[in-house]
């Protein structure tokens, strides 16, 4: 079944819904009810997890979404979304904000306005460790995994034109496939493929980062059309925690310097990404 | 694989609860057990309509199942998810837009088993029934239904575990059932994927290989009882 | 007690029912045979309305049965009606069989229930049987619990279409005694069978079909005697050879 269709069918409906709903009021309309109803994801650590102790979701974007909901001075509810639905999530209605990793591209413009970015990660090939591969090159005409339907295909393709891309359901296993050398390479975003070397043990090969990144991916808050107000909020949001400081502090904590990530800061928060589209 | 469980099994168990959303294994029950006990009397009203004498019900009645048929069942979920808020105005939390599209779904599923086992009886069955004077409902749910469904049992485990089996589909909207939460945990923990789902895949087993044998062990008692009701009852 | 007046049946083009009007007097019995396909057994349906009828009228103690203001329940729970292949319900056993139209009908609760329905087993001789199943009785004492069931609500009539004709031959004596003694307590009976020495025994008249036309309706003595229609004595010969 070509769920993709699906998806496309969805947005559709909550476009032709979105005059509806999609009042100028929205920041109003949040001050009132007094809640601003954030969409996250719960399977994305460090930026948005289930924790395991607290069984509650945590995770830089929890953080930041709560932050922004203190900053307009409402209280933040978190309503779990999924990849596949979190568009259709917002133009519904069912959520005020997407804080779930939605990657700026241009037909998303089209259907929900983006902030400025609070997030920007890189995407490199990753290699088992003990592989003779030491630069992409040299997956020139080697066989890769990706999971199906991401921006990441065509991308890798542009990149090694001779590479062969074997699609997978999940990342879970394009790892797989990767442990058992069905694929050479794989691509991971700087925290995930991070995390995976992290969790490598004596069943799980070492993995290795290729240097060259195959890209940098930016994403934003986004928001329903039809309210500037909002979105101009959030950019000044995002430029007040730039300029205190507490941007970088959240950073630190979860990707940065004071997580087992040490990832280093190449974005600027709140900075309009618009050169930034992936396609 | 017990790392995994001792880590995550409250997270497994209940999700959220009792600070957040109920999750994990208990919601799975919850949704399976609700499915189940709205769509049995459906199936059997959508069983009476295709089996009855009123055309209009029959027509609406087939219609139903074969436009049922003809849509997978992640579609309808999708569909009820988005476009079923539209058509009633306020949206409907994600739990029960799944257990509303599992039971639409499997009404017509079950109702089409249950239709097969009204057919299937004998023709004398419902006029011994008429000629005793009995009128519909008790003729309905004394003389044929009772007959029709025991003799359809095996058909009706099947969908039964498959309702169980279909409330994983709530992970494509952020239901926090089991496979949902299954799914976070992997990612949470990256590389250990296969004995995540291995633990997945036992727990789907337990529980639906824990059902068909609860319903042979029905099966069994309603036969014994069948046979060797007490004497003793009627003689007092 | 049962009349029939000018009685039409189609089935589609088929007309297997011609004009029949005949009249069956309170507590006798009345025996229809005719070879198969004359609509015997069509004919004894219509008196329940298992059948439906096009023309004519049939009255059951002055009513007319496919009257508007007639509720059909109500109308079969005076008339028994026993079945060929007996149809008991096999998810129940013997007495709940017996019990259900006292209980569904007469909405009676078990208890109150259970002593007029043993009684009603005794009276087949099957009280020994209460518990069982269909399954698990005999042919010809599945027939006398069908028999038990449709008398339990005190019908007057009691309709009986071909009641031996599915049992084995050692079986058909022992529903033929009941039924003999049931005739001789003042029911009103009409049964179709093929048993002749049940009929030359017990019926008030015997009703010969053919085509779905009654041939001959005559006395028991006249029937079997030698001034009888041509039409029967063919068939007599017909099913002597048979047996």
């Amino acid at each position: 079944m070509n769920l993709n269709l699906f998806l496309a069918a969805a947005v559709f409906t909550g476009a032709a819904i979105l005059s509806t709903i999609g009042s100028a009021e929205q920041l109003n309309d949040i001050k009132t009810a007094g809640i601003l109803n954030c969409g996250v994801l719960t399977n994305s650590p460090p930026l948005g997890f289930q924790d395991a102790k607290t069984r509650e979701p945590a995770g830089y974007e929890i953080e930041l979404c709560g932050m922004f909901a203190k900053y307009i001075g409402v209280k933040p509810r978190l309503t779990p979304v999924s990849p596949q639905t979190r568009m259709a999530e917002l133009t519904q209605g069912r959520v005020d904000i997407l804080a779930s990793l939605l990657s700026y591209s241009k037909e998303r413009a089209e259907q929900v306005d983006f902030s400025g970015a609070y997030i920007a990660e890189d995407f490199s090939f990753v290699v088992l460790d003990a592989s003779p591969i030491k630069v992409v090159d040299d997956l020139s005409g080697q066989r890769i995994g990706l999971v199906k339907g991401s921006v990441l295909i065509p991308l890798t393709e542009k990149r090694l034109p001779d590479a062969r891309v074997l699609s997978f359901e999940t990342s879970a296993a394009s790892f797989l496939a990767l442990q058992q050398g069905k694929v050479k390479a794989t691509v991971y975003r700087y925290s995930e493929g991070k995390a995976v070397q992290r969790n490598a043990g004596n069943e799980i090969k070492a993995l290795r980062f290729l240097d060259e990144p195959l890209l940098s991916m930016p994403s934003g808050f986004a928001f329903r059309k039809g309210s500037p107000e909002l979105v101009k909020t959030a950019d000044e949001f995002l430029a007040s925690i730039e300029k205190s400081g507490e941007g970088q502090k959240l950073y630190d904590k979860w990707l940065g310097k004071d997580s087992d990530l040490k990832a280093t800061r190449k974005f600027e928060f709140g900075k309009p990404q618009s050169t930034w589209f992936a396609n | 694989m017990l790392e995994i469980i001792r880590e995550y099994g409250l997270m497994l168990l209940i999700g959220e609860y009792p600070h957040g959303k109920l999750g994990g294994l208990a919601l799975t029950l919850i949704i399976s057990i609700v499915s189940l006990a709205v769509t049995f009397p459906c199936a059997i009203l959508i069983a009476l309509a295709r089996t009855g004498q009123s055309r209009p019900l029959k027509a609406i009645a087939s219609g139903f199942v074969h436009s049922v048929r003809a849509i997978p069942l992640l579609m309808l979920i999708f569909w009820a998810y988005f476009a079923l808020p539209m058509a009633i105005g306020f949206p409907i939390d994600a739990t029960y837009t799944l257990i509303i599209a599992i039971v639409v779904y499997q009404a017509a599923y079950l109702g089409e088993i249950i239709a097969a086992g009204i057919q299937g009886l004998p023709n004398g069955q419902v006029e011994a029934a008429k000629a005793l004077g009995l009128g519909y409902v008790p003729t309905t749910f004394r003389v044929i239904l009772p007959q029709a469904i025991f003799n359809v049992i095996p058909g009706i485990v099947n969908q039964l575990t498959t309702i169980i089996k279909e409330s994983s589909l709530g992970s494509i909207i952020a239901v926090s059932e089991l496979s949902y939460v299954m799914l976070q945990v992997n990612s949470n923990e990256v590389t250990k994927p296969l004995q995540i789902f291995g633990i997945l895949a036992a727990t789907y087993f337990i529980l639906c290989f824990a059902l068909s044998q609860a319903t042979n062990w029905l099966e069994r008692r309603i036969a014994n009882r069948r046979t060797g009701r007490v004497l003793v009852e009627v003689i007092a | 007690m049962i009349e029939f007046q000018g009685v039409s049946k189609w089935f589609g083009p088929l007309k297997v029912i011609k004009e029949i009007s005949a009249t069956v007097d309170k507590g006798t019995t009345i025996v229809l045979c005719g070879p198969s396909g004359s609509g015997k057994s069509t004919l004894v349906r219509t008196v329940n309305r298992l059948e439906s009828i096009q023309e004519g009228t049939i009255t059951v103690g002055g009513m007319d049965i496919n009257a508007k203001s007639v509720n059909v329940n109500t109308l079969r729970t005076g008339i028994g009606f026993i079945f060929q292949q007996f149809n008991l319900f096999p998810h129940l056993t013997v007495i709940d069989n017996v019990m259900l139209p006292l209980r569904r009908i007469h909405k009676q609760s078990r208890k109150e229930a259970l002593p007029a329905a043993l009684l009603m087993l005794e009276r087949v001789g099957l009280a020994d049987k209460a518990n069982s199943l269909p399954a698990d009785i005999s042919g010809g004492q599945s027939q006398r619990v069908a028999i038990a069931r449709s008398l339990i609500l005190k019908p007057e009539v009691l309709i009986l279409d071909e009641p031996t004709s599915a049992l084995d031959p050692e079986m058909v004596s022992e529903v033929l005694k009941l039924l003999r003694q049931l005739s001789g307590e003042g029911i009103t009976m009409m049964c179709v069978t093929h048993e002749m020495g049940f009929a030359r025994e017990v019926a008030d008249r015997i009703w010969f079909l053919k085509n779905g036309a009654l041939t001959f309706d005559a006395k028991p003595e006249l029937f079997f005697s030698s001034g009888t229609h041509p039409d029967v004595r063919g068939f007599l010969s017909s099913i002597q050879k048979n047996h």
